[in-house]
């Protein structure tokens, strides 16, 4: 028995160390104007109201674009991925930190509600990193739509 | 035993063995902190890269082994420049400018790590830029930003090591 595990783990161990999580081609050059980028933003995730487009998805970093409303935004948290933000246009806030009650998911956490958190406000411009691990809620103000690009990456 | 038995032990064992072959590697890649929550704002974020003399500025804004985030405003430019191991994921935030980017990069030399500088760019491919425009550069493919005369061009970049 022993050695029959031996063995399996001897076969087993490459095909560990070669799979990636996610396998996606090599990058080619790439531009996208900002009309593209914008027609990207139109239709909205599935299952919610606001939209996000993946430009580039790797096993442990992605690109993406998003765009937020006022309304249909969900508490998240990334138990592995680091969200790197510069905010493009509109006006809104990210609520993070507290403790979050009545979320679904385990490493990754959508829902629920926060107590505690911190409020900043963010506009065109800002620049905002939210560690793994610490839930985030991003709103638009009221009436507005905010975009942001973000860099996603696993810690 | 059935195969399907000796597989599932075999990924039940492999599990802490991957775990131990990673303490056995080399350093982690990442030697900087654990990143922090960090709120900077647009101002802040604009003053990194804002010069008053008309030279180009840029600013890593969070710095690892296997990435950095940098913000760049450039002036007119024509140096070539090729990124062996790194990409360039870059999202045009202000000003007008363009890229030359493909085509053979002549001369340049290596100015360590794969990045090579300088020399010519012959046959390259022109894009003008705007703000919202976005791009993705490939490892080792020759470029040449440059703000248009009269603009300064400030964009964003994740850089991603291969």
């Amino acid at each position: 028995m022993r050695f029959l595990i031996a063995a399996a783990l001897l076969a087993a161990t490459p095909a560990f160390a070669q799979t990636p999580l996610r396998a996606t081609p090599p990058d080619s050059f790439k531009y996208l104007s900002a009309q593209e980028l914008d027609q990207a933003l139109m239709t909205p995730e599935r299952g919610r109201v606001y939209s996000g487009h993946v430009i580039n998805d790797h096993e442990n970093y992605w690109v993406e674009f998003m765009k937020r409303f006022d309304h249909g935004n969900v508490i998240e948290y990334h138990a592995h991925w680091i969200d790197y933000i510069t905010v493009l246009s509109g006006e809104g806030s990210v609520t993070y930190g507290g403790t979050v009650t009545g979320a679904t998911g385990t490493d990754e956490q959508r829902g629920g509600t926060m107590a505690g958190g911190t409020v900043q406000v963010i506009k065109p411009g800002d620049y905002i990193q939210i560690p793994a691990g610490v839930p985030h809620l991003i709103n638009a103000a009221p009436g507005q739509t905010l975009k942001f690009v973000l860099f996603k990456h696993r810690t | 035993m059935t195969v399907r038995r000796l597989l599932a032990i075999a990924s039940l064992a492999a599990l802490p063995l991957a775990a131990s072959a990673q303490t056995a590697a080399p350093p982690a890649p990442h030697t900087i902190p654990t990143d922090a929550f960090v709120y900077q704002p647009a101002a802040e974020v604009e003053a990194l890269t804002h010069r008053t003399d008309g030279k180009p500025q840029s600013k890593i804004v969070i710095d690892h082994e296997n990435y950095f985030i940098e913000y760049v405003t450039r002036v007119i430019n024509t140096n070539a420049e090729a990124h062996n191991h790194w990409y360039d994921y870059i999202h045009v935030l202000d000003g007008e400018g363009s890229i030359t980017y493909g085509g053979t990069q002549e001369g340049g030399t290596d100015a360590g790590g794969g990045e090579i500088r300088g020399g010519k760019l012959v046959g390259g491919k022109l894009q003008l830029l705007h703000p919202g425009d976005r791009l993705v550069i490939p490892p080792g493919m020759p470029h040449i930003f440059t703000a248009t005369p009269g603009h300064t061009f400030t964009y964003l970049i994740f850089k991603q090591k291969t």
